[in-house]
């Protein structure tokens, strides 16, 4: 089965609205040869958040494996075309967004490409309560599907990859879910287990935000 | 020393964190992502004030063992002492 990491973020966000501009920061991002792309792209703040997503998606999928690497975004090497993104020897598919108040990245490994989706979230809204009711909906709802996050003292955020249990039976996919400012987004692959289509196939009607874009 | 340290590690954190309560019972066991909710672009901008502030530089490893403010003043002290 692939495996997948996804993240946002809010091009609007007032704070992230200089590091474009700042040498340092960049320096801490972008690897040198990413520098020099960025030298030269018509839309330097776009540039910069694109690579960081897709590093952020990367070590997402990197950290489910046997040598989870630390978070060195400089350590990530992004394609030139945005179609892949490597660290060390892994080299992971990638698929990059501007939707021009946000991006979204997706990165992969494995022969299934994911399918993601971005949506936006009122102010006040629990972001964190949104992103995983929108997974559950794209696979299919239902009582007794949930996401679950399983403590991991010592990791970034104190916990592992989110899990999707269909009761107490882990459901056949791989998912990440990403927020940042207004946005939520998610990215799932696999879904290949009976109960899982079964599910989709059940679904009655769209439930997807009139907001939500995706593939 | 640690305790200085502390102060101005939390008057860093300050201004990236949204809820300002979640400061006041701010400990050395605290996370910084999951407790004070600050993301991962804005801890590169805090590893970059740390550096300003207590001139010194923060290696890519180091700063991946940043969870907690604890960890921020463990990293300050051992450079400085370093």
């Amino acid at each position: 089965m692939s495996l997948v990491g996804n993240d946002v973020v809010d091009l609007g966000d007032s704070e992230i609205s200089t590091s474009h501009l700042r040498e340092r920061f960049v320096a801490r991002v972008l690897s040198l040869r990413e520098r020099e792309s960025f030298e030269r792209a018509p839309d330097a703040k776009a540039c910069l958040w694109a690579h960081f997503a897709a590093k952020e998606a990367a070590y997402k999928v990197l950290v489910k494996g046997p040598d989870a690497p630390l978070l060195a975004h400089r350590q990530f090497e992004v394609a030139e075309d945005l179609s892949s993104v490597r660290h060390r020897e892994a080299t992971l598919c990638l698929e990059v967004e501007c939707g021009g108040a946000f991006v979204h990245a997706m990165a992969w490994a494995g022969p299934e490409r994911p399918r993601w989706g971005v949506a936006t979230v009122a102010a006040g809204d629990d972001s964190s309560l949104a992103v995983r009711g929108l997974l559950l909906t794209e696979l299919g709802g239902g009582a007794g599907l949930a996401v679950v996050l399983t403590p991991i003292p010592g990791s970034w955020d104190g916990f592992g990859p989110p899990r999707v249990m269909d009761g107490n039976v882990p459901l056949e996919v791989d998912v990440s879910l990403s927020h940042d400012g207004r946005f939520v987004a998610w990215a799932v692959v696999g879904c290949t287990s009976q109960r899982c289509d079964r599910r989709s196939a059940e679904r009655s009607a769209p439930t997807e935000r009139d907001d939500t874009v995706g593939r | 020393m640690e305790q200085e340290v502390m102060g101005k590690v939390v008057e860093i954190l300050r201004p990236f964190v949204k809820n300002a309560d979640a400061l006041t019972a701010v400990s050395m066991e605290t996370s910084i992502l999951r407790d004070l909710k600050i993301n991962s672009a804005r801890l590169v901008d805090i590893v970059l004030e740390i550096e300003d502030a207590f001139s010194i530089e923060v290696s890519d490893e180091a700063a991946d063992q940043v969870k907690t403010v604890g960890d921020a003043v463990k990293l300050i002290v051992e450079n400085k002492a370093a």
